[in-house]
């Protein structure tokens, strides 16, 4: 599936987050335990901006497995758009936290290609007031 | 106080907890912390650690790196959250990438208490010959990061002093531990 398209899927789902932190984040997640986080990871195997290099064991690093073992409550693996667009509602009544790996293609577009945005420090003052608002 | 008196942890955690009472708009609700503290364990800091784990209005996470607890606090701080972080002066150096991203660039109040570990207490920081303890300062002057030497308990005041700077220039801050604490 395209990046792009899973994204789209799952802003129609109103995920509340969409995050692909570090492997030593694992352990962490785990020891908060927050029953609304879920972890979507988007696994397309390279290192797309630097010229498309794969990642160390490409293809054959199992992130649902690594973080199962890590103690999250539930994670899956994803392979296709339809599949996504079927099992997301489901996902996100699940007891976190849940790690769904996502196998997608490389996005058309990455940060190299199209900057642009709010510089960090703005966005981080808006999701704050954003917080603290309730919204 | 002797010079050589080490610093009693419950007077740290007090001071962070000073700290954090000194920037909440509001007291914490039923169940929810005081403020969080992230640790990446530091030797120095060993007590306070020990005492944090029996403290019933912080909460103390121990994080796997510098760099996820500097993000774990810019999460908490986005989140309306009180947090500092601890660790060692070795991880200050292996995270100063996050640092400057999140800290600087982000905006996000990162205060520090930071082990100065094998410091020799006879000597100031920049002239010790451990280059862990004589470049730490400098490589927070390098980033425009305020910093301060916590040496004994008339210093103590350090921390919610800078713990409020942080929160005033929306940046990191950083209070060195100069002695281990008792």
């Amino acid at each position: 599936m395209r990046p792009e398209d899973a994204l789209r899927a799952i802003n129609e789902a109103r995920a509340d987050a969409l995050v692909v932190p570090t492997m030593t984040a694992v352990p962490e997640w785990r020891t908060i335990a927050p029953a609304n986080y879920m972890h979507v990871l988007f696994a397309n195997g390279v290192y797309q901006t630097s010229g498309s290099q794969g990642i160390p064991a490409s293809g054959s690093v199992d992130f649902a497995g690594m973080t199962e073992a890590a103690g999250y409550a539930f994670t899956t693996r994803i392979d296709t758009l339809e599949e996504l667009r079927i099992r997301l509602p489901e996902l996100l009544s699940v007891r976190g936290p849940v790690l769904v790996e996502l196998a997608v293609e490389e996005a058309e577009l990455t940060p190299m290609t199209a900057p642009g945005g709010d510089p960090l420090r703005v966005q981080v003052e808006r999701l704050r007031e954003r917080l603290a608002s309730g919204g | 106080m002797p010079q050589n008196e080490r610093i009693p942890a419950p007077l740290i955690v007090e001071a962070l907890k000073a700290a954090f009472r000194g920037q909440r708009a509001n007291p914490a609700k039923e169940g929810e912390p005081l403020g969080w503290v992230l640790s990446v364990p530091d030797t120095h800091q060993r007590s306070v650690i020990a005492e944090l784990e029996g403290d019933n209005e912080l909460r103390l996470l121990t994080c796997s790196t510098e760099d996820e607890a500097n993000a774990i606090a810019a999460g908490l701080y986005i989140g309306g959250a009180e947090v500092a972080l601890m660790i060692q002066h070795a991880g200050l150096y292996a995270s100063v990438n996050t640092l400057r991203g999140v800290g600087l660039d982000g905006g996000v109040p990162l205060f520090a208490l930071v082990g100065l570990l094998s410091r020799e207490p006879e000597l100031e920081p920049e002239d010790s010959p451990r280059s862990m303890v004589r470049f730490a300062g400098p490589l927070m002057d390098t980033f425009d990061v305020p910093h301060a030497l916590l040496e004994t308990r008339d210093d103590l005041g350090l921390i919610p002093e800078y713990y409020a700077l942080s929160r005033k220039r929306s940046g990191p801050a950083v209070v060195f531990v100069g002695r281990e604490t008792a």
